[in-house]
């Protein structure tokens, strides 16, 4: 090959790098903007805009953040999992009914072993699809009933409490009232950025995106596709057990409800098309769901705030979210036209 | 009009080819006056030297150790009673008509599928691979004839070359820094064109095919099975694609190349195996194989095998 050919050739690979950059988290980046860009409208919108409404979002986005990551992590490797507010609901449920009233190192101690127990709970369910052959879909949607029975089975009613310090962990404030904002920026980021990193950098995370592009394929290439469905969906398990917790630290209760176990589930979904990961599997970034989970929690207040009564509003959230997928639809088919 | 990757059937059929090259409209020939070598040379936009046998005195005597062995290996009625070994440094072909059961024996060589008779024997050591993964960690790995199956559509280039680096990787402290020289060495060597390299599914075939292979000498291997790598690819790559196996089995490497074009086995192989009915019916030199001489035993006519040693 001639010198010429050669430079060429790394002039299109350097050039290349940037791109490939910006082409592999555009959307993500997309998002976090339009996210920056609420806020501003927000702030101008409502009278007075501070700490109390930058914590209030804060915390009240946790939730659905951890719901949304431990979703994406799942539909990145080629699944769904209808459960994940159903660990919610169970994890709230445990950590209300145990924690109430206990000391630090028990509540402590509480945490831990959810975050472990609902890992290992839905690694299992992983395993049980690796091994049963059945859709995703059908075998989350009989746990999730299993999991929010269980719920009701360790907390009939709503009630149970949790220690200050555990409040103080997910909302900034020992009441869960106020407080300082960036502790609950804090909790979101951090395990974002760890699954993240995992999902992008470490073998097990390359592992669940190849796996979701093309699982015959991955299995062929020598890659142990049954371990990484599995831990993904432990990966789910336990972000839902965080999410459960964030749940308990900001009402300071325990809500076996079902409806409330599903709406999250919804919303999660919702988060992570949003976030630009496809359904298909093997694409998208875990970071974008981050941003819209917050702008889903963000849109109530801000219609709200708007005047618009919230019968209403709830059309509206669904018209934008088929708005905002259809502009993603319609950039997906302009590339392909042009390349 | 026919559009067509297959010589012979321009030969046989047409009247007029058309030959496009980098998107350009190169050559217009009219089949009466054109001849095999001139539509070649119009594809690859140079002239051609004929493809000659590569020299195999040379190869016989670097041909090492038995790399992969199979003893007796079944799998219920569609593979039986399987036996042969590929040696270091040899590039061992095989034939058979579609259907005779070769698509199954991949399949238990790679671990695929799990026999029911018989074992696999890697550097004289019996091994059962319940999985593909277990193939892949004894140096055993696969091109499947099906680059569908091979290949992360949705992923970069990169990403899909990357592939089976993922296993070596530590498992929470990053990607090991050789990974991108690694691959930026496999797309040399097989120089891929990595314009469209965002998403593998839209490079061409002879690309995703190269992409498929080139996974494989970024992680390195011990014994490759190929199942006909060459379908549905164009003249230039199919070239790039004999003198790599070539290159490849003088490094060291056994290679056990199933084809359906049997010109191939004359270009690439130094022994051939013909299936028929999931067996080994015959055992020819390369060399000295016809196109003839194939045929009549993939077509279960002819002397059966057991006459000469293994």
């Amino acid at each position: 090959m001639t010198t010429a050919v050669l430079r060429e050739r790394t002039g299109v690979r350097r050039r290349a790098a940037w791109q490939r950059g910006l082409a592999y988290n555009g959307w993500a980046i997309g998002v976090w903007l339009l996210l920056v860009a609420l806020i501003l409208w927000y702030a101008n919108l409502i009278p007075k805009f501070g700490a109390f409404q930058m914590s209030s979002i804060g915390k009240n986005s946790l939730p659905l953040i951890y719901l949304a990551i431990g979703q994406a992590v799942i539909v990145i490797g080629g699944g769904i999992d209808l459960s994940l507010g159903a660990l919610l609901l169970l994890t709230n449920t445990i950590a209300a009914r145990f924690m109430d009233g206990q000391p630090l190192v028990i509540v402590i101690l509480v945490a831990l072993a959810t975050i472990a127990l609902m890992a290992l709970l839905n690694g299992l369910v992983g395993y049980i699809i690796n091994r049963s052959g059945v859709p995703d879909i059908v075998v989350t949607l009989a746990t999730s009933y299993i999991w929010s029975g269980l719920a009701l089975w360790v907390l009939p009613s709503p009630g149970g409490g949790t220690a200050p310090e555990m409040r103080w962990l997910f909302t900034g404030s020992t009441s869960g009232i106020g407080g300082n904002y960036f502790v609950p920026i804090l909790m979101g980021l951090i395990p974002a950025i760890l699954v993240y990193y995992i999902s992008r950098r470490t073998r097990l995370g390359l592992s669940i995106y190849a796996l979701g592009s093309n699982s015959v394929a991955a299995r062929l290439a020598g890659l142990d596709v049954e371990r990484a469905k599995l831990a993904s969906y432990a990966i789910g398990g336990a972000m839902a057990a965080l999410a459960g917790l964030a749940t308990v630290a900001i009402t300071g209760t325990g809500d076996p409800r079902f409806t409330v176990g599903a709406n999250a589930t919804l919303n999660s979904i919702a988060a992570v098309v949003l976030g630009g990961v496809a359904l298909t599997g093997g694409s998208g970034s875990v970071l974008g769901v981050v941003a819209t989970s917050v702008i889903l929690i963000m849109l109530n207040p801000i219609l709200t705030a708007m005047g618009i009564l919230a019968n209403n509003a709830q059309v509206i959230q669904g018209v934008l979210i088929a708005g905002v997928m259809m502009v993603g639809g319609i950039a997906t088919v302009l590339r392909e036209r042009a390349s | 009009m026919l559009i067509t990757h297959r010589l012979a059937e321009v030969l046989h059929i047409c009247d007029r080819a058309t030959i496009l090259r980098d998107g350009r409209n190169v050559t217009v020939l009219e089949m009466a006056e054109a001849d095999e070598h001139r539509l070649v040379e119009a594809m690859l936009g140079a002239p051609a030297e004929r493809l000659a046998p590569s020299d195999r005195s040379a190869i016989k005597q670097s041909a090492g150790e038995i790399a992969l062995e199979a003893r007796a290996l079944t799998s219920r009625q569609i593979v039986r009673d399987v036996s042969f070994s590929v040696r270091q440094g040899e590039v061992l072909g095989m034939v058979a008509l579609e259907g005779q059961g070769q698509e199954r024996l991949f399949e238990l060589l790679s671990g695929d599928r799990q026999p029911t008779g018989g074992e696999i024997l890697v550097g004289g050591h019996a091994q059962r691979f319940h999985s593909p993964y277990d193939a892949v960690q004894q140096g055993v790995v696969l091109v499947p004839g099906d680059r569908l199956r091979a290949l992360l559509p949705n992923q970069p280039v990169r990403h899909n070359l990357a592939t089976p680096l993922f296993n070596r990787l530590q498992r929470w402290f990053g990607i090991p820094a050789d990974e991108p020289q690694r691959v930026s060495n496999a797309i040399d060597r097989l120089s891929i064109d990595i314009r469209a390299a965002s998403q593998v599914r839209r490079l061409s075939g002879g690309n995703q095919q190269k992409v498929v292979i080139g996974r494989w000498l970024v992680s390195g291997f011990r014994t490759l099975l190929c199942f006909d790598p060459t379908r549905g690819i164009d003249i230039q790559t199919k070239r790039e694609i004999y003198a790599l196996l070539r290159e490849l089995a003088a490094g060291g490497a056994a290679i056990l190349l199933y084809t359906s074009e049997l010109a191939e086995i004359r270009l690439v192989c130094d022994r051939v195996l013909i299936m028929h009915g999931g067996q080994i019916v015959d055992e020819q030199d390369a060399a000295t194989a016809t196109e003839s001489s194939m045929l009549t035993a993939a077509h279960g006519l002819g002397n059966k095998r057991e006459a000469r040693p293994a």
